[in-house]
């Protein structure tokens, strides 16, 4: 299934890219999307220890084995913020 | 007030008058996107905006007769950082993340305190020096309200709020974290509405 995923600030800078379209597994949980996206993104690895990702404007863990990505799921990589 | 400037005969209020002009002209050719995203939910005002906040009037925003306080915090871009010169700061958000995580701040407010009208804005895009990144106030029958509430709010919004800040020097930039971010609160229900 396909999935929209968005990368913001250093990520974007780290990826070159706003948004990206994933194929991915149809039962797939946050992690083994989180790991897809690392790979092809290898320089995003470094970054994971302080990530928080968002599914449908939710925050999770970029570990979680237990939260599941639907199709047409909208997922984002949220670096450390800094906003105010 | 350039008249003034001009009638005052300093050479140097005109000379930041010129400057200034100088940077209007450097942020128009940058072509910054110009739209607004406001959420107006009853009391709760919540706008990210790439112009200006200073046009904003707050205390008419947040004015109500049952209210004898405002409470306003507003951050401005500080010129250096650990000792080295800031030129600007740039400003990104997910907007719609941004703005769902701001009205919770709002309703987080209202739980906790006892305020009337609530307005938060901040800023997107290139935000010069000595201008306002972010504003929040609150009116409130009673002042502790207003101005606790206020204070909890800035607290809140550097730790849960989907915006990014870029420091840019004359040789370079850097992407910023705020101290008080703790990425496992926010996926552990630190930016959710509480349950209490």
């Amino acid at each position: 299934m396909k999935v929209k995923v968005l990368f913001f600030a250093l990520c974007r800078e780290i990826t070159g890219e706003e948004s990206v379209e994933f194929e991915i597994e149809a039962k797939a949980s946050v992690k083994t999307l989180v790991d897809a996206v690392v790979k092809k993104f290898p320089k995003m690895a470094p970054l994971m220890a302080n990530m928080v990702l968002s599914v449908n404007l939710e925050y999770v863990d970029p570990k979680s084995t237990t939260v599941m990505i639907g199709e047409k799921d909208e997922i984002a990589f949220i670096p450390p913020i800094s906003g105010g | 007030t350039l008249t003034t400037a001009i009638a005052a005969g300093g050479a140097i209020l005109a000379t930041i008058v010129a400057s200034r002009a100088l940077v209007s002209v450097k942020a128009g050719q940058k072509k910054q996107e110009s739209k607004d995203y406001i959420v107006e939910e009853e009391e709760d005002y919540v706008k990210l905006s790439y112009d200006p906040l200073e046009s904003h009037d707050l205390n008419e925003m947040t004015v109500h007769e049952s209210c004898g306080a405002i409470a306003t915090f507003v951050g401005t871009t500080r010129n250096s950082f650990q000792g080295k010169s800031v030129v600007d700061l740039e400003y990104y958000a997910y907007t719609k993340l941004a703005l769902k995580q701001l009205q919770l701040i709002c309703k987080g407010m209202r739980k906790k305190w006892d305020v009337k009208r609530v307005v938060i804005l901040h800023r997107l895009g290139t935000c010069p020096v000595r201008e306002a990144s972010v504003m929040i106030a609150a009116s409130s029958p009673h002042r502790k309200d207003a101005l606790e509430a206020v204070h909890w709010a800035i607290d809140e919004l550097k730790k849960t709020v989907p915006i990014w800040k870029k420091e840019r020097y004359e040789d370079g930039s850097s992407w910023k974290q705020n101290a008080s971010y703790v990425p496992q609160d926010l996926y552990n229900g630190a930016g959710k509405e509480s349950k209490d």
